[in-house]
């Protein structure tokens, strides 16, 4: 078997180091030709050459899309990666630089030089935070962060290894592991690496005897070596991506690669050079190592080669054939028969490289503690599986050398072994099961579907952080509580003593204020009422769990108090509502008390409580609780919406939360609505009447997609929002930067990001629109049930008329690129949707202006179904008005029941109209631009519209707005004959009621004058002793016409006319258009609902008539 | 002539200025919750805090000193940005890009809202620094002066203010001198009105 290597001059002189992109696209050099080279692997003609440095470059370092270089002229500078651009000279040594090494965040740099220090530089701010490690003897030959970014590992030019603490200012030496001096030789660049294996347990270290030294990176104990048998010291390892192979070159011109699982050395090669550095590809696993003669080689296919080894006989094996170098060899001769060996093997790389790779494009995993321990248990529970495995393949295969088993237990990654008798037996089925090709075939595809399982999250306050970092590495001070009232935070002087700081945003309503704090309370919930404080318990201090409240306001003297739990049980969760205290134990329970500590209620829940909040303006809370396993990296919550006066529940169901994501806030908006935020980025909402559905409101994950752009910065200000509350149009949050996942302890500012529901095509114009019209609607909505209003996408009510408006206004707008694009359907269907019938008008004179008559047309249909449909309306609340007011007069016996609620229902009439009057003019306002286009239109528009014109205004003038006119407007063939028809007919009409008034008035004068200057409402009230009798003698229609003034007379109008003159009108034109059929059927429709009702309450009337004669006789029985 | 001499002089008084720069919008930090405040010059509000809004400066500052709000000191009004411009001052010949009112905020802004400001007595010391050199600057400008143009973007208010008598007189005097200059100077003079013009802009 030979190996392909693809050798290629790209230096002149010696390469130094190399380094891989992330993605494993193109390869870094640094050459002693003072170059830098960033060789594409796919496309040569994206590789470039950079000339910055003024000597040999001696280091690189790569962090995602930045890397670092170090060179002799001392200076180091960071570039940006694919451009190559360099951002700036992080800092400058009078001797040359030797190592580079990025820290896990890629926020700091450690650089050693041969000036004795180690430099550790914040790249973001370069100029202030530099801490230095002085006091070497020797010069420093490599230099690596540890996985936490807290201890740093030095290697100096005697073999001498360091570890320093850097978690605080003053950078203190943990351990030196003195053991292996002399570890470099001879030249003085020559290069010695540090390398850490994929899961981050271990490091290795070339040693002095010709071997690599594998260190535990909890207690930096030695742990095993690599040896190599040939009498040559290493300068150079690297791991494979998943930690299955360890390749080394030494100094004189061989590269080797051993197995990690049992160490033994699977291949040498003799390169024609020296080689300087090696590395594997990060996805491929092929090998690339450069040599001192400028060459990059590359060694595709090495992993698939060496995995074929493993079925091959002899280790290692020498791919430079003509060498002989069998007497070393022939000792570690293993065979091997099984034919499933290598397809197991196969399995267990790909699994664990899709591992490795799930956790490396995860990125937001690290999003906190949580997420980091489950990470880490994943990591831990996927090499246990490897583990296992391993050790069964071992079993399998191995079954004959009992040596080799020992040599096994002693692994790569430490997750101890005592673990290995855990789930053996379960892997041991599994393994069994595999022998057959199509069954590992559906292991495999099961774990391509896993995600990362995360465990259960913990309770949480909403809005606490856990201890915060300060700059200067102590952590002392959290936020037990951070809402949109204020700020509860503690900082911890010892073990037993903290002060806890209470500080409302609004000063007005309580002074900041301290206390010392004995208990160490770790959870805390703040409103307007006051502030409720509690703890765990804790054994060792003798300490039971405790509740404690502080009230804002205080009459009485002790008002605050404190409660103690009993022994086992300890409060998780504490929540206040504007009634009373609320605390989640460990117990599942859930306690409530009053302000004054009164116990009211205790219940129990299903799960171990997550978060709950309560609503500062009514006395509601939702409980959020576990209700079963983590299940393919969904958390299984539920939530459960309860109302703390009637202590009913009000809605429990699931929570819908995001794929492998935490719940991290939750809390009610403004208007007293629950609402969510998690890991992900994602806020919802818990709408009431749409039958409790969670309405996802805001997505902070596009927002952070969309400010993208490949700048360095934007890569480390990757930017977390922390929820802190929700309005009707903000998500307010506190913007982090960087690598702060929690609230900072300086001034947190609270901004405002304007909620966005995730619909699609957001970057249109179309799709913003859309999702405004879809928000405001809901939001309209929601108002709308809070207030007990109807809702009803059709029914313009007077109280949103701002909010129909603002639709009205994005539909417009929306229909009108609708036309521009020639998409009539879609301009349709979005008419059908527009609310205020002057809108409706004005999307026609949209249609015709893009001169789309079809369009026109139907949405004239459009509008006249909807005068009928609001005609329909009104009717059946005068109706409601009526009836009620019938049930009013009944309920007052011996007033007048007859004249007072008619009046009030002619009033509401006239107020109706007025406000019907209002919008339009608003309407007219705001839609101006649409009002200018208007005008535009109607020029464009022949003379049949001017009729139309003054045929509107007329209407208008006379009060009756509320007929279609439209009908006529356009296609009518003598449009001003009609209208003056109509005009002349009105005119008579208004006559008519002129007279019939003066009647009614003269007739109803005698009984009671001052009436007509009382309110409605008041009339109601007095009593009039007209006789019943002779009321109900009256015909409704002179009833109507007991109006006071003439400003009722467009009702007047209304009522009495619409048989007469209305109807007439259209039946005038009947022979123009099947459009004006329809619409008179249609008017006609309304005028005979109107009639039946009229008859019902006729027949209503005479019922209660009856009643109101059979108590009167009771009475005077 | 009734009028104050700085009148006649088409100069501010430094209270003017003051006033002027006052309109600047800034971000405050409501402390107390308030319903929207409507003033004759506009409406402001609601505060809620803690939720940050932008007002005029007079009206943060007056806020400020209820204790009714911290203001958010801009952008620029911190040590690092101040650091870097001065030196760009130092650096280069051109003003560096203040705020065409920055002295006059910054004044404001120190002067009755320090405690909002981190590192405040640095910040004044570097304003001043700024200040300084940016009028060395102008003064050296004195030379290249000449009856068409003078070019000094970025400069603020106050510092044209400053120099806004003298310039004047000195361009109007020049003017004078030009007209009554001989004929021969001719060339020379639009020559050289070429290159300011091209360095104008």
């Amino acid at each position: 078997m030979k190996a392909q290597i693809n050798t290629e001059l790209i230096h002149e002189g010696c390469i130094n180091d190399l380094c891989y992109s992330l993605k494993g696209k193109s390869i870094i050099t640094v050459g002693d030709d003072l170059k830098i080279k960033i060789k594409n692997l796919k496309n040569e003609n994206e590789s470039k050459i950079l000339n910055h440095h003024m000597k040999k470059v001696t280091t690189i370092d790569m962090f995602e899309r930045i890397f670092v270089t170090g060179s002799e002229d001392g200076t180091v500078m960071l570039f940006e990666y694919p451009s190559g651009t360099c951002r700036k000279i992080l800092t400058r040594f009078t001797l040359p630089v030797r190592c580079v090494s990025f820290s896990p965040d890629g926020k700091r740099v450690a650089i050693a030089s041969d000036e004795l220090k180690i430099r550790i530089i914040n790249i973001l701010d370069i100029s202030n935070s530099i801490l230095t490690i002085e006091n070497f003897e020797n010069k420093i030959k490599a230099v690596q962060f540890d996985p936490t970014g807290k201890f740093i590992i030095s290697v100096d030019a005697l073999g001498l290894i360091k570890i320093w603490d850097i978690s605080n200012s003053e950078p203190t030496l943990v351990d030196n592991i003195p053991k292996i001096m002399g570890l470099v030789s001879r030249k003085n660049n020559e290069k010695c690496n540090i390398a850490w294996n994929s899961n981050k347990k271990h490091f290795a270290i070339p040693g002095n005897n010709n071997d690599i030294l594998v260190f535990s990176g909890k207690d930096w104990s030695l742990l095993y070596k690599f040896e190599s048998n040939l009498n040559k010291p290493i300068t150079s390892i690297a791991w494979s991506a998943n930690s299955w192979y360890m390749a080394a070159s030494d100094n004189e011109s061989n590269i080797l690669i051993w197995r990690t699982q049992d160490k033994k050395l699977l291949v040498k090669y003799h390169h024609t050079f020296q080689p300087i550095k090696l590395a594997w590809s990060p996805r491929d696993n092929d090998i690339a190592f450069v040599d001192e003669s400028g060459n990059l080689n590359i060694w595709s296919g090495a992993k698939q080669y060496l995995d074929s080894l493993n079925n091959n006989s002899t280790f290692p094996v020498n791919i430079n054939e003509d060498e002989n170098d069998s007497e070393n060899v022939s000792e570690n001769i293993i065979k091997d028969d099984k034919n499933n060996m290598k397809e197991l093997f196969n399995l267990f790389e790909d699994i664990e490289a899709e591992e490795d790779l799930n956790v490396k494009e995860n990125p937001t995993n690290n999003d906190d503690v949580q997420m980091v321990n489950s990470k880490e248990k994943q990591s831990h529970t996927s090499t246990n599986i490897n583990d296992e495995e391993e050790i069964i393949v071992n079993e399998d295969s191995y079954d004959s050398e009992d040596e080799d088993i020992d040599d096994f237990v002693e692994d790569d990654d430490g997750a101890g072994y005592s673990e290995r008798g855990y789930d053996a037996p379960i892997s041991m089925k599994k393994i069994r099961t595999r022998h057959r090709r199509k069954e590992v075939r559906f292991e495999n595809d099961e774990y391509k579907a896993s995600y990362p399982i995360i465990d259960p999250q913990e309770a949480f306050q909403p809005g606490s952080t856990p201890l915060l970092t300060s700059s200067g590495g102590s952590s002392n001070k959290k936020y037990l509580a951070f809402n949109m009232l204020g700020s509860v935070s503690s900082v911890r002087h010892d073990e037993e003593i903290s002060t806890i700081h209470v500080e409302y945003h609004d000063r007005s309503v309580l002074r900041p204020y301290s206390f010392t704090d004995h208990r160490n309370y770790s959870m805390a919930s703040l409103s307007e009422h006051g502030t409720v404080f509690a703890c765990e318990g804790n054994v060792e201090n003798n300490i039971r769990s405790t509740l404690y409240f502080k009230p804002v306001e205080t009459w009485a003297t002790k008002s605050d108090w404190s409660l103690e739990l009993n022994d086992n049980e300890n409060i998780q969760v504490v929540a206040l509502t504007n009634k009373g205290i609320v605390a989640a134990t460990d117990k599942k329970y859930i306690r409530f008390f009053t302000f004054s500590g009164f116990q009211k209620q205790i219940i129990s829940v299903k799960g171990k409580v997550v978060s709950m909040s309560g609503s500062s303006t009514s006395n509601q809370i939702i409980i959020v609780y576990h209700n079963g396993n983590v299940f393919n990296g969904d958390q299984c919550l539920e939530y459960m919406y309860y109302d703390a006066d009637k202590f009913k529940v009000i809605k429990k169901d699931e929570l819908p939360i995001s794929q492998n994501s935490t719940l991290k806030w939750i809390g009610f908006t403004e208007y007293g609505i629950p609402a969510t935020y998690d890991s992900e980025g994602v806020g919802r909402i818990l709408v009431k009447h749409l039958d409790y559905q969670w309405i996802p409101v805001i997505d902070t994950s596009y927002l952070n997609k969309n400010k993208e752009s490949d700048t360095i910065a934007n890569q480390f200000n990757e930017i977390t929002y922390w929820a802190v509350g929700m309005t009707e149009k903000h998500l307010l949050c506190v913007i982090l930067k960087g690598s702060d996942h929690y609230l900072q302890f300086q001034k947190p500012i609270v901004s405002e990001i304007n909620l966005q529901t995730p619909l699609l095509q957001l970057e249109t114009q179309d799709g913003m629109l859309e999702e405004k019209i879809y928000r405001t609607k809901l939001f309209m909505n929601i108002k709308k049930e809070q207030n007990d209003d109807i809702i009803d996408d059709d029914v313009e009510d007077s109280k949103y008329a701002k909010e129909d408006l603002e639709i009205d206004k994005l539909l417009l707008t929306l229909i009108m690129n609708a036309c521009k694009e020639g998409n009539i359907q879609r301009a349709f269907d979005l008419t059908s949707s527009l609310r205020l019938v002057a809108s409706v008008e004005k999307a026609v004179l949209i249609a015709v202006r893009y001169h789309l008559s079809s369009l026109a047309e139907r949405i004239q249909l459009i509008q006249e179904a909807k005068y009928a449909k609001q005609k329909e309306r009104e009717l059946n609340k005068n109706k409601k008005k009526k009836i009620n007011n019938y049930k009013n007069s009944e309920e007052h016996s011996d007033e007048e029941p007859g004249s007072p609620e008619l009046l009030e229902t002619t009033e509401d009439f006239e107020t109706n109209n007025n406000k019907e009057m209002d919008y339009i003019k608003k309407g007219n306002n705001i839609n101006n631009n649409i009002t200018k286009k208007e005008t535009n239109i109607k020029k464009n528009i022949n003379k049949e519209t001017t009729g139309k014109k003054i045929f509107n205004q007329q209407y208008k003038s006379t009060g009756e707005i509320k007929r279609n006119p439209f009908a006529v407007e356009i296609k009518s063939p003598k449009p001003q004959h009609t209208s003056k028809n109509l005009l002349d007919a009105i005119e008579q009409v208004k006559n008519e009621h002129i007279n019939k008034v003066k009647k009614r008035k003269s007739l109803l004068n005698h009984g009671s004058s001052s009436e007509d200057s009382l309110a409605p409402e008041k009339r109601v009230k007095t009593s009039v002793n007209s006789s019943i009798v002779g009321f109900f003698g009256v015909d409704s229609s002179k009833k109507s016409s007991k109006n006071k003034s003439m400003k009722s007379n467009s009702i007047d109008i209304d009522e009495a006319s619409t048989s007469g003159i209305t109807y007439n009108e259209p039946e005038d034109d009947n022979k123009s258009e099947d459009n004006e059929n329809k619409f008179i059927n249609e008017n006609i429709e309304v005028k005979n609902s109107k009639e039946k009702s009229l008859s019902t309450i006729k027949k209503e009337k005479h019922a209660l008539l009856e009643k109101f004669k059979f108590k009167e006789k009771n009475t005077t029985n | 002539m009734a009028l104050p001499k700085y009148v006649q002089q088409n100069v501010f008084t430094p209270a003017e200025i003051e006033f002027i720069s006052e309109y600047e919008q800034i971000t405050i930090l409501p402390l107390q919750r308030m319903e929207t405040l409507t003033l004759l010059e506009g409406t402001y509000g609601p505060f809620r805090p803690p939720i940050t809004i932008k007002v005029p400066l007079w009206l943060a500052v007056t806020l400020k000193k209820k204790h009714k709000c911290s203001i958010q000191p801009p952008k620029w009004l911190n040590i690092d940005t101040l650091k870097k411009k001065k030196q760009k001052e130092e650096s280069l010949e051109t003003f560096s890009d203040l705020p065409y009112h920055y002295l006059e905020i910054s004044t404001i802004l120190l002067d009755c809202a320090s405690d909002d400001i981190p590192y405040s007595d640095e910040i004044k010391i570097l304003l001043k620094d700024i200040q300084e050199i940016r009028k060395r600057k102008t003064k050296s400008g004195l030379d290249l002066i000449n009856s068409n143009n003078i070019q000094l973007d970025n400069l603020g208010l106050m510092e044209i203010n400053e120099i806004r008598p003298f310039f004047s007189k000195a361009f109007n005097d020049m003017r004078k001198l030009e007209e009554v200059l001989p004929n021969s100077q001719d060339s020379q003079t639009t020559q050289s009105f070429n290159t300011s013009r091209n360095s104008a802009y």
